[in-house]
């Protein structure tokens, strides 16, 4: 439902939904193309024996840091600016699966297969022996915010200059491109050919005079994929002169864009706390069949009429509490209590014998998402 | 340091993985915390044999205060990531209160300050567990639920007001560009093929891409990516079939080229005829006007051959971009009343002469009031999914 008014005449023509398609994004796309014919193993883009595990960089200052394999001090304190980059990656001639892929299933959530950092820059050596995986990132790829795509930690805050890995702080989908050589030429295709092989465009931004351009990306881990992947590479892939220096972009001060931000943001969360809702009722659901269905393991203690004045006491002590707007959440809770206690009731008075019930709370409606070190009494 | 955090770290389950006895390794003062830069306890543990390792990367402090899991930094509670409970917290109102104890936590710039704001919690903290009056995750998740449903019912009643005004909104703003006259107009729509249709491949051969108009901020490129890709359903889908996207989206127009010549035929013949096949009105191949295509958000937009030089608007100013946009809401309202009824000329001439003037839109559009709503009716019903 959207207030595009111009629709209002176009959709007077009977438009169906079988003209709409549901989302996918690239990455998923090449992953199922991948999967329907025979699957590939990733290609080696480098030959390892080419690669000497001991090589420095060249020398551009005095001293060479081994832990960071950088040479510092000199003129210029070892920084001989961006060199072009001399791999690049080919995403639909490199991709395919590697170990990592082992055992995964297709359209499952991915939260701890890493990608592969040489694959993005184009020079892994390793192949389909890999323990990365070689693909794009999708939706189905959501990794905690403390890491990014490839498993690299995060930080709380942004370099000064906001290259490197990025900060846990705010979700960023955007990156900087600057050094762009010829900003004529249909540059914004250029850019969206070039950019769109690591993942789904959403937009791309151009500042004429600085040439310089912002794309955003659907997902983060795109973004930071494709960060990795055309750091120090040409927009045009023959062209050596060219050397893109891709970072993190601050937040975009245009107000138009930036209510619309907000508006997204809002609208996530809202999604999100629809979905917990809906998880939290199915989980409740699940647990009232439950002790419908199993009624005979329950059984009291010794102690009983204790454990069922404090009950009593502890629902009635809600119900005051809680005011009537909150019902639809307490109540079932309440609700699940009453029917305890009842059935608990019925058991003395049958007098059969006793032990401990199991405990259902919301720790477990939360199904894994709680902390085991706080005990939540029921 | 500070109460338990020797002991036990506050962590999620889900970080914890299934087996039971996990075995942890206890570093005191092991690394500094990053958010409150202070050294802590860092544990280290694999949830899964033969995985990777997981370890602490923040202070219990600075977990508790944000209610998070001292390794994911996930909501402990509800297992969503921090900003999005923060933007719930932050609609439901009444956050940091009685009502809502999880504060919204926002970090000084500053390290000293960091530091200092750390210390304070910690003595918070350490008074709060003297006294005990601590709620526990579970009772903190509950009153959070509580809130955010009684949110989400609010919110869709708002949001069925919001969408009429809105529509008087857009009307309101597209009158910035209506002030220039109709040479410069004319002069700012060069390349811009309004006209073309489909059904006529180009003649230069080199030329692969597709003009849209009527596109808005609620499409992204990927969008029109998607619906071509989509369309292509035999062939090899390795491949990608569109090579680049542009979208002007200040302007409401945009390009996107295919990968090769071929494809681009394709993808004419293809959207022609998923376009005929939904009108009401049968088409015929002397149709020569732009197809529709409807994308993400049920955005209309209109797809025909681009000329040879793709004019993409970026030497124009953001006021004649303004004055574009408005051409092609002009456009899209004539093309979208010629095909309700193709027979009637008196409509197409009302509408040659709106297309004289940009001013006399505004009164076209206010006649037509009264049908608008009629249709919108039907509409919305038959968009319910």
């Amino acid at each position: 439902m959207f207030y595009h008014h111009l629709s209002i005449f176009i959709f007077d023509m009977k438009i169906d939904i079988s003209t709409r398609f549901p989302p996918t994004s690239y990455g998923i796309r090449l992953m199922a193309a991948e999967n329907q014919g025979k699957r590939t193993p990733a290609r080696v883009q480098v030959d390892p024996s080419t690669i000497n595990a001991s090589s420095k960089p060249e020398q551009t200052g005095q001293t060479f840091n081994i832990w960071y394999n950088k040479w510092t001090g000199g003129e210029h304190n070892g920084r001989a600016g961006l060199v072009h980059a001399k791999t690049r990656c080919h995403v639909t001639r490199d991709l395919g699966y590697t170990k990592a892929d082992k055992h995964f299933k297709q359209d499952s959530l991915n939260t701890d297969h890493f990608f592969c950092l040489y694959f993005a820059r184009g020079c892994c050596c390793n192949g389909r022996r890999c323990e990365y995986l070689h693909r794009i990132p999708g939706s189905t790829d959501k990794f905690p915010q403390t890491v990014d795509c490839f498993g690299r930690e995060r930080f709380s805050e942004y370099r000064e200059d906001m290259s490197g890995v990025g900060s846990f702080g705010r979700e960023n989908r955007t990156l900087y491109v600057g050094r762009i050589n010829d900003m004529g030429n249909n540059v914004e295709l250029r850019i969206s050919k070039c950019f769109g092989e690591f993942g789904d465009i959403e937009h791309i931004q151009l500042v004429k005079d600085k040439k310089i351009a912002f794309v955003t990306y659907r997902y983060e881990s795109q973004a930071q994929f494709a960060k990795e992947a055309m750091y120090c590479q040409g927009l045009n892939e023959n062209d050596e002169s060219e050397v893109l220096n891709v970072r993190w972009a601050l937040e975009d001060p245009n107000p138009r864009t930036q209510k619309r931000m907000r508006a997204e943001a809002e609208q996530s969360a809202l999604e999100t706390a629809q979905e917990l809702l809906k998880r939290v009722a199915e989980s409740r659901r699940l647990e009232n069949e439950e002790s419908l269905n199993e009624p005979e393991v329950e059984e009291v203690d010794d102690n009983d009429d204790v454990a069922i004045q404090r009950e009593t006491k502890m629902i009635e002590n809600q119900e005051h509490e809680k005011p009537r707007k909150l019902q639809d959440i307490i109540s079932a809770s309440n609700l699940e209590s009453l029917g305890r206690l009842r059935i608990k009731k019925r058991r003395i008075e049958h007098k059969f014998e006793t032990n401990t019930e199991p405990r259902q709370d919301l720790q477990s409606i939360l199904a894994g998402y709680s902390s085991s070190s706080d005990d939540d009494t029921d | 340091m500070s109460y338990n955090e020797d002991t036990t770290p506050a962590v999620c389950e889900k970080c914890l993985g299934d087996n039971p006895y996990v075995e942890m390794t206890r570093e005191r003062n092991g690394a500094r915390c990053k958010t409150c830069t202070r050294p802590f306890t860092v544990f280290s543990w694999t949830p899964k044999r033969s995985g990777r390792p997981k370890k602490t990367v923040i202070c219990l402090t600075c977990a508790r205060a944000r209610n998070c899991c001292q390794s994911c930094m996930l909501d402990l509670s509800l297992g969503i990531d921090l900003q999005t409970r923060d933007q719930l917290l932050k609609m439901a109102g009444g956050a940091g209160t009685d009502v809502l104890p999880d504060a919204i936590v926002h970090d000084a710039r500053n390290v000293v300050s960091r530091i200092y704001n750390a210390n304070q919690l910690d003595r918070k903290f350490k008074r709060e567990d003297e006294s005990g009056s601590i709620m526990s995750s579970g009772e903190r998740a509950k009153l959070l639920l509580a809130k955010i449903s009684e949110l989400t019912d609010g919110k869709k009643r708002e949001e069925q007001n919001k969408t009429e005004k809105k529509t008087r909104k857009t009307q309101k703003q597209d009158k910035r560009g209506a002030k220039l006259n109709k040479k410069e107009l004319l002069h700012l729509c060069k390349g811009l093929p309004f006209k073309s249709g489909l059904q006529e491949p180009p003649k230069n051969g080199d030329i692969r891409s597709f003009f849209l108009f009527g596109v808005n901020d609620h499409v992204a490129n990927y969008d029109i990516e998607e619906y071509f890709d989509a369309l292509n359903k035999q062939g090899d889908s390795r491949q990608k079939i569109v090579e680049s996207v542009f979208l002007n989206t200040r302007a409401r127009f945009g390009y996107v080229r295919f990968s090769s010549r071929e494809v681009a035929n394709k993808m004419a013949n293809e959207v022609f005829k998923r376009y005929a096949s939904v009108r009401r009105e049968p088409i015929d191949n002397e149709y020569k006007k732009p197809c529709v295509i409807v994308v993400r958000n049920d955005v209309p937009i209109r797809v025909c051959w681009a000329t040879g030089t793709a004019n993409t608007g970026s030497e124009y100013t953001k006021k004649e971009l303004y004055a574009i946009s408005s051409v092609v809401r002009m456009q899209m309202v004539k093309l979208a009343r010629e095909d309700e009824k193709p027979g009637k000329r008196k409509i197409a001439e009302v509408d040659k002469k709106a297309e004289s003037g940009v001013k006399k839109v505004k009164k076209h559009r206010t006649s037509k009031k009264k049908g608008e709503g009629m249709v919108y009716k039907t509409l919305s019903s038959s968009f319910e999914l």
